[in-house]
């Protein structure tokens, strides 16, 4: 699925995000401060500001909050159609994702997924979303 | 001096077109530019302030506006070389105009311009790839996201927390394409009228968002000519007065999903500031032109000035509202959707349907026109800026 897609350039404040990914395992930063998680990863809490902050485990359930299937692809030679959405996991932040292990037309709002993984050939991989009965 | 001491004193756009031969960039902002200041009857040395795209080759790469100096005859007061400025963008004419009033110079020239399709600007190439791939954006990229999807993302939660349709986000499109329809100016010049089936027709490029729903992409450039309202009286056109504008930014453009329940009211407590400073209401607003990079945020902007509910705007534009014979016309030109989106020159096109309207030389004049609003960016960019413009008075 991933053949010709641009891949996640890391850096030294999300390189354990990535390494958890290629382990399976989502992980979210979460402010030690005011408890809360945040999403994308930054230096500072979005929340509170405090540099206090450390990645969970994150349980990988969510709820699609807003979804597109497109049919123009970012790059010529990228498969379509895909679904990008905006997942509000139930840690209370939202990331982007792709809705994948369904057909585009089941997707829809409030829909509950779990994360799944979809692995680069080279080696690495992306957290993405399924749907889930719960 | 303030804000609105500080007017817009010309005008220029070039031909826009899907490609132009035989130009190169630097043509077409030096073209831009001479006709910005043969509108307003200035000369080059009268210039001391430059926001213009330096496409090159030449000059230094670091501060494109300070290349410039020379063409304006001497040493420049002021500069600015954000690329979201350039193009005589909403956000560069609140910042040219704020030098002015603030005694910094007293003739700014704002500017941009593309021959070709494959470069947005600030040495920003496409090579052909959609739009907002080249941002490097590294929780967005990889899922494929671009500016399409990140707008998209918004309208679509519109359409299920309102019930907003398909055909009425093709409405909004449709009107606005069938005034660039009628604008020899515009890429789209003639090649309507469109219907809502036309647009519905189009092929999809990220649901809810077809083709004719966004903007086209096309070549050519623009510029502004701003100075003091008194220097302004002096030259060529009836001056169109900065009577005020905001921003509102929620965080860094296209990094994380835009969210409609937080950007469907984003830029409403900055618009209720712009319009009660200027002692009017949004229902004042003779014509409107609102920053269309797909038909969607034209129906967000109508709800962040309030003229109707949050998520009436389907309704609305179903009433005629918009259109030219309308309370309140949008896009007279075109649009970005049909006049046409030429890299960062796009911004500025907005400020000048909303000049020329003022001006009374608008292509689909609205008759009477004394205020306009304008805006850039919105809903997928998590920011958006307004800006109020009045004739002399």
């Amino acid at each position: 699925m991933l053949d010709g897609w641009p891949r996640p350039r890391a850096t030294t404040l999300t390189q354990p995000y990535w390494d958890a990914a290629a382990r399976h395992e989502l992980v979210l930063p979460r402010c030690e401060d005011c408890g809360r998680s945040f999403f994308r990863p930054e230096v500072v809490c979005t929340h509170c500001s405090s540099r206090r902050w450390t990645w969970v485990p994150s349980r990988g359930t969510g709820t699609v909050y807003s979804f597109s299937v497109v049919h123009r692809p970012m790059y010529q030679g990228m498969a379509v159609p895909y679904v990008v959405a905006a997942v509000d996991l139930d840690e209370g932040c939202t990331m982007f994702a792709n809705v994948v292990e369904c057909d585009p037309a089941e997707v829809d709002f409030g829909m509950r997924v779990k994360v799944t993984f979809v692995d680069y050939p080279e080696g690495g991989a992306l957290p993405c979303f399924a749907p889930s009965a719960t | 001096m303030a804000l609105n001491d500080v007017a817009i004193a010309g005008v220029h756009v070039t031909r826009q077109a899907r490609d132009l031969p035989g130009v190169s960039s630097m043509d077409v902002v030096i073209e831009a530019v001479r006709g910005a200041l043969d509108d307003a009857g200035l000369e080059r040395h009268d210039v001391d302030g430059a926001c213009i795209e330096w496409p090159g080759p030449g000059g230094s790469p670091a501060e494109p506006s300070s290349n410039w100096a020379p063409f304006f005859g001497g040493s420049l007061a002021w500069t600015s070389d954000e690329i979201t400025d350039m193009g005589a963008s909403v956000r560069g004419v609140l910042k040219a105009a704020a030098a002015i009033a603030t005694g910094q110079c007293e003739v700014v020239v704002l500017g941009s311009g593309r021959a070709s399709r494959s470069v947005i600007g600030g040495g920003q190439a496409t090579e052909g790839a959609a739009l907002g791939t080249t941002l490097g954006l590294e929780f967005a990229d990889p899922y494929g996201v671009y500016n399409a999807p990140e707008f998209a993302l918004v309208a679509a939660r519109h359409m299920h927390d309102y019930g907003t349709t398909s055909a009425q986000i093709a409405m909004v499109a449709a009107t606005v394409r069938n005034n660039g329809h009628m604008n020899p100016e515009a890429c789209y010049y003639g090649r309507g009228p469109f219907t809502v089936d036309d647009v519905m027709q189009s092929r999809m490029v990220a649901s809810p968002l077809h083709l004719l729903d966004m903007a086209t992409m096309n070549c050519g450039g623009n510029a502004i000519v701003l100075t003091s309202i008194g220097r302004a009286r002096q030259l060529r056109k009836p001056p169109v007065v900065i009577l005020g504008g905001r921003r509102e930014h929620l965080r860094g453009a296209y990094a994380n999903p835009a969210l409609l329940r937080e950007v469907g009211a984003m830029g409403r407590a900055a618009a209720r500031i712009v319009l009660g400073r200027a002692g009017v209401s949004a229902h004042d607003l003779d014509v409107l032109s609102l920053y269309d990079p797909n038909a969607f945020e034209i129906m967000r902007c109508l709800e962040m000035l309030e003229l109707c509910e949050p998520g009436g705007s389907g309704p609305y534009v179903e009433s005629g509202a918009i259109a030219l014979d309308g309370a309140h016309p949008v896009n007279t030109d075109g649009g970005l959707l049909s006049h046409g989106w030429n890299g960062l020159g796009q911004m500025g096109l907005k400020v000048i349907e909303g000049v020329r309207q003022l001006r009374r030389e608008a292509c689909n004049q609205i008759h009477g026109a004394e205020l306009a609003f304008v805006t850039n960016a919105g809903a997928g960019a998590q920011h958006v800026e307004l800006l109020l413009l009045g004739t002399d008075r």
